[in-house]
């Protein structure tokens, strides 16, 4: 029996950082026995430093590697997400848009309430929109308000949240969590070469031209540069570019007025002529980029509009190359990518960094015990990946086939049959005739985006489900009560949560407490 | 609402005080109460809401609104500083009042000050008992930083179910946790107990019971309300 004891991170990014602490985390106190995390870092090679929105899975995340909330606030220049605004999706007027928020709908393990919305508003003249009529979290968005008080302990949530952060800091403050707190061995120094035994593992890393390191599961954070699963394991890329377009990244950091601007508490997603920009409040500044088709519009075209969103004549902007795709498989023997060098697709649901934390935790648990079964896990890892990589696709595509949009070719070409996929034209197909909702369509553990997830997007880009009115007898009472409940707590909500700028400050000033 | 004015013999001549103002739901104790407290009360820790800093408590009652469980004799007399400055709060240096309190009378009650402006009798004892809280808060938030510290504050449910169905949950109290408490090493025990924080910990951990008898007094009460109606 080979056992599974030396794990060795290639790379220093979020990717890295990440995968090392929760791996670590999780394996903590096995030491003794000869495990170990290294993490190997090249001085010359930058990290993207981009990738500044997460998921609300970071916070179990971060609760569970043993990093203090406060500290992280204070030192990643951290704000709260608690969502997405998509302006200009379906229309393209400026009055166009609707919130993806991080709470589900009332009710929503026991009720589907979107045929109950859809059949009210079949009989109103002026719609309640479908995430105000469910949940409250898009006023509390709207108002710049925060998903707890200072009296929340750190990671408990009065409305469901996730985190906005300065990527750099967050990699240098899991760095230190890491080097510090999880016993994870630090290098700096360049992989220059990879040694592989005659059976196509891994053997042992060229370390700057004449150390080696040798290692029993190689982890490629490489990036975008996969030096172990591209190089050295030759697994092919699988480009998606025929169904998401954008291929380029133009990205700036906006200053605020002043010091006491208010800090957006959601991700603001605005529709351009060939793409869309991001905006991400952190406390100390905003970071915008526009995303787009270099198929469609040229790099100029780009910075104007990114200009005009920002209110200025010109911009001086980082430009990024992105390759929507990810590898045909993601752990061959014994290397196992997470990261960009495992996939990317473009941040419009900020599902990047979610993905390396779902993939390094289900490394971490499920790490085989000796090289006998690493090839079992490997596979289950695959399948799991594989089927995450899909929907990622599946829910990013579904913004733009809901898209009224005809004003460019960016848009037009999005709606081509050829351009979606087969899974997603059948759900369409199916959800015009029924919701989707979780019982159904999604059973899968840690589903990337929930059902909940489509029901925001779809009602909120003006999908049309049929309902059939005495299919909802059964239901209507409890629904009636839980639109009622929904009401009373939002009002509840919006008089009692602090503005999101006063309790960052309060954060920095005070900290939370554990408990 | 509250009308807070810097307390002045000028001003407030012929102010008069009562001598016991509105029991509240609960009230803020400092360690060296402590020990009188644990006897008759729960002493529990609760986050204030502008700060989220915790501050330690005896409940008084279930429920706001109502009067205490305990009289002054199931207390064994014992009246929490905090009760005795009801409407007095310190201000920069300066004693303030909440001209709102009810305790604050024209008529009846004892004059606050002399007939020469000078601080009376009660008004004396006023400011002695604001001393003693003044230097109390600082122990206070000595000791609870160390229980912060040492990860040992943890949040408590409190549930009862009284007569007729009625059901009362407690929010947001905390305790000091006895498994985490046993957990610490053996120099932090030593620490604990030289500075007498482990007989204090002790105090508030053991005093969660007093929610028994509480409870039960509160049952009693009602159960007697219906008998005679
Ligand atoms: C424009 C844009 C916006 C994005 N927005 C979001 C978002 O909002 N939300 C989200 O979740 N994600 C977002 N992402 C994705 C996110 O940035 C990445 O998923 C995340 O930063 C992880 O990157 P990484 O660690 O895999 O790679 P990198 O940050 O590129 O790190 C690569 C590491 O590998 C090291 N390395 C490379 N070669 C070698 C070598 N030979 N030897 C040793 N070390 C080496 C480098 O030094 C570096 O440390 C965005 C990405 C882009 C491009």
């Amino acid at each position: 029996m080979k056992p599974i004891k030396k794990i060795v991170v290639v790379g220093g990014g979020t990717a890295g950082w990440l995968t090392a602490c929760i791996i670590a985390a999780r394996h903590k106190g096995r030491e003794a026995s000869g495990f170990s995390v290294t993490l190997i870092e090249s001085a010359n090679t930058p990290t993207i430093g981009v990738g500044e929105g997460t998921w609300p899975t970071m916070r179990s995340t971060l609760s569970r590697i043993g990093v203090s909330e406060t500290e992280f606030f204070r030192q990643c220049d951290a704000a709260f997400k608690q969502g997405a605004l998509f302006s200009r999706w379906t229309t393209g007027q400026a009055s166009d848009a609707y919130f993806h928020p991080l709470m589900l709908p009332q009710g929503f393990s026991h009720t589907n309430l979107v045929p109950h919305w859809l059949q009210q508003n079949l009989h109103k003249s002026s719609e309640q929109n479908f995430c105000d009529a469910v949940c409250p979290q898009g006023v509390i968005c709207q108002k710049g308000l925060a998903p707890k008080t200072i009296s929340h302990a750190e990671f408990e949530a009065v409305a469901n949240y996730a985190y906005h952060l300065d990527a750099g800091k967050f990699a240098v403050f899991l760095q230190q969590h890491a080097c510090k707190q999880l016993n994870v061995q630090h290098r700096i120094a360049d992989v220059t070469q990879v040694k592989l035994t005659d059976s196509g593992d891994i053997d042992r890393l060229v370390l700057n031209g004449d150390q080696e390191i040798a290692g029993d599961l190689f982890i490629d954070c490489t990036g975008f540069r996969a030096l172990l699963i591209g190089d050295a394991m030759q697994v092919p890329f699988k480009d998606c570019k025929d169904i998401l377009f954008c291929d380029t990244a133009l990205a700036v950091q906006v200053p605020y007025e002043n010091e006491f601007s208010p800090i957006a508490t959601h991700t603001i997603s605005t529709a351009q002529s060939a793409g869309w920009i991001w905006d991400i409040g952190l406390p100390t500044r905003r970071g915008v980029g526009h995303v787009y088709s270099s198929q469609h519009i040229s790099d100029e075209q780009a910075e104007r509009e990114l200009a005009a969103y920002i209110g200025k004549d010109s911009v001086s902007a980082r430009k990024i190359k992105i390759r929507a795709g990810h590898r045909e498989t993601f752990w061959k023997n014994n290397c196992v990518a997470v990261g960009l060098s495992a996939g990317f697709m473009e941040p419009l649901e900020a599902s990047a960094i979610v993905m390396i934390e779902l993939s390094a935790k289900l490394i971490a648990e499920q790490l085989p015990v000796c090289r006998e079964v690493m090839d079992i896990v490997a596979k289950r890892f695959n399948a799991t990946t594989l089927y995450r990589w899909g929907r990622i696709i599946d829910f990013l595509k579904l913004h733009y086939v809901l898209t009224q949009r005809r004003d460019s070719d960016f848009w037009r070409d999005n709606l081509d049959p050829s351009s979606i996929p087969d899974r997603l034209k059948e759900l369409l197909l199916l959800w015009s005739y029924q919701s989707p909702w979780f019982h159904d369509e999604f059973n899968q553990v840690e589903e990337i985006f929930p059902a909940a997830s489509y029901q925001y997007v779809l009602y909120g880009m003006k999908f049309k489900t049929q309902v059939e009115a005495d299919t909802l007898q059964n239901t209507a009472k409890y629904a009636e009560r839980l639109l009622r409940e929904n009401r009373n707590l939002t009002e509840k909500l919006g008089l009692s949560l602090p503005y999101h700028r006063d309790l960052i400050m309060k954060i920095h000033e005070r900290g939370l407490q554990t408990v | 609402m509250a009308r807070f004015e810097l307390l002045s013999a000028d001003q407030h001549q012929d102010l008069r005080l009562i001598a016991q103002g509105e029991t509240p739901h609960f009230t803020s104790v400092i360690t060296s109460e402590f020990f009188e407290a644990a006897n008759s009360l729960p002493i529990m820790l609760t986050k204030n809401s502008e700060t989220g800093e915790f501050f330690a408590v005896v409940i008084l009652s279930m429920k706001s609104g109502e009067p205490p469980i305990k009289n002054l004799a199931q207390r064994g007399g014992f009246v929490p500083l905090s009760l005795q400055c009801q409407g007095f709060y310190i201000s920069d240096q300066q004693i303030a009042i909440d001209r709102d309190n009810p305790r604050f009378s024209s008529t009846e009650g004892e004059a606050l000050f002399t007939a020469s402006r000078q601080p009376a009798e009660c008004l004396r004892k006023v400011q002695h008992t604001l001393g003693k809280l003044h230097i109390g808060q600082e122990q206070n938030q000595a000791f609870i930083k160390a229980m912060t510290e040492n990860q040992l504050i943890e949040p408590v449910d409190l549930d009862f179910s009284f007569e007729k169905g009625e059901r009362i949950s407690l929010k947001g109290l905390y305790s000091i946790s006895l498994d985490s408490l046993h957990q610490l090493d053996d120099a932090k025990v030593i620490e604990f107990f030289r500075s007498g924080y482990m007989q204090l910990a002790y105090l508030v951990a053991g005093s969660l019971k007093q929610f028994n008898s509480l409870a039960h007094m509160r049952n009693q009460a009602l159960l007697s309300k219906t008998e005679t109606t």
